[in-house]
């Protein structure tokens, strides 16, 4: 894992056993490998994204995955098959935010030891490179739900 | 037997009802609604025999519109299907009058589990 706070690395490693719980109960896909943890955004790839936000805490909980990626995890979302056709870019973007949700409704039950005042925001999904703030400090896990690579990111905000 | 899934994600309706058929519940009507607005005047011109209700949605959310249905005096059983699942909500849901809370991701049997005491 790259240098990062430990605070920082509570909200990554929940992030992380957060996905794992998506992949096998809503993806039906077990096999969840971590290739690496760094302080960095993810590359330029859509990114579905989500504010958990309290009063010891404002953060962005992000799923970010190639054109590709978001159309298998959208498709195992939504029970389909991986060679059926492609979805269309609405129901994409629709799928990766519920994903997202998911994700954030699992960290935020994970991390009400450290602040018991989260609030979900509403999923928004960005096709596009995305860039933090001068303040914030960015953890990014690059997994593997099963052959589909896919970044777990956690923005934390500096700023109360 | 009639139900009413009330989610701002079109995934998350599809998802419950492809639920719903696994758990068993292949024979119900299904209707949908955006968000607790829209599901009031479905609530009204359908008249479900079951709520399915998401917590976090715009215009109006999941526990407004039971606390909308409790001021009117419409009594229907109604559930949380949430990503949120923490004690304080699941205390304030059932201080409302909801029957349960099954928070996402859930499986079919989750579904049974919670669906079974309230259906038969």
């Amino acid at each position: 894992m790259t240098e990062m706070s430990d605070h920082l690395a509570k909200w990554v490693t929940a992030c992380v056993d957060s996905a794992k719980e998506l992949a096998s109960v809503a993806l039906g896909i077990d096999q969840v490998a971590v290739n690496d943890i760094v302080a960095a955004m993810p590359s330029d790839q859509p990114i579905a994204l989500i504010a958990l936000a309290g009063s010891q805490s404002s953060v962005q909980l992000g799923i970010s995955a190639s054109h590709e990626g978001c159309q298998a995890i959208s498709k195992k979302l939504l029970g389909m098959e991986l060679d059926e056709p492609d979805l269309e870019s609405g129901e994409v973007a629709d799928a990766m935010g519920e994903a997202a949700n998911i994700l954030a409704g699992q960290v935020k039950s994970l991390m009400t030891s450290v602040d018991s005042t989260l609030n979900l925001g509403i999923p928004i999904f960005i096709r596009g490179q995305i860039d933090k703030s001068a303040d914030s400090e960015v953890g990014l896990a690059n997994i593997r739900i099963a052959d589909i690579p896919v970044g777990v990111v956690v923005i934390i905000s500096s700023e109360q | 037997m009639r139900v009413l899934i009330v989610d701002d994600s079109k995934t998350m309706r599809m998802i419950v009802k492809r639920t719903l058929r696994q758990a068993g519940y292949d024979s119900c009507e299904v209707d949908e609604a955006g968000n607790g607005k829209e599901a009031l005047d479905v609530i009204k011109a359908n008249k479900p025999d079951v709520i399915l209700c998401d917590w976090n949605m715009p215009e109006m959310n999941g526990l407004e519109l039971l606390q909308a249905l409790n001021g009117q005096g419409v009594k229907v059983p109604f559930g949380f299907v949430t990503s949120e699942g923490t004690p304080e909500m699941k205390q304030l849901a059932t201080d409302n009058g909801a029957l349960f809370l099954i928070t996402k991701p859930f499986t079919p049997e989750t579904f049974q589990q919670q669906l079974g005491a309230v259906l038969s």
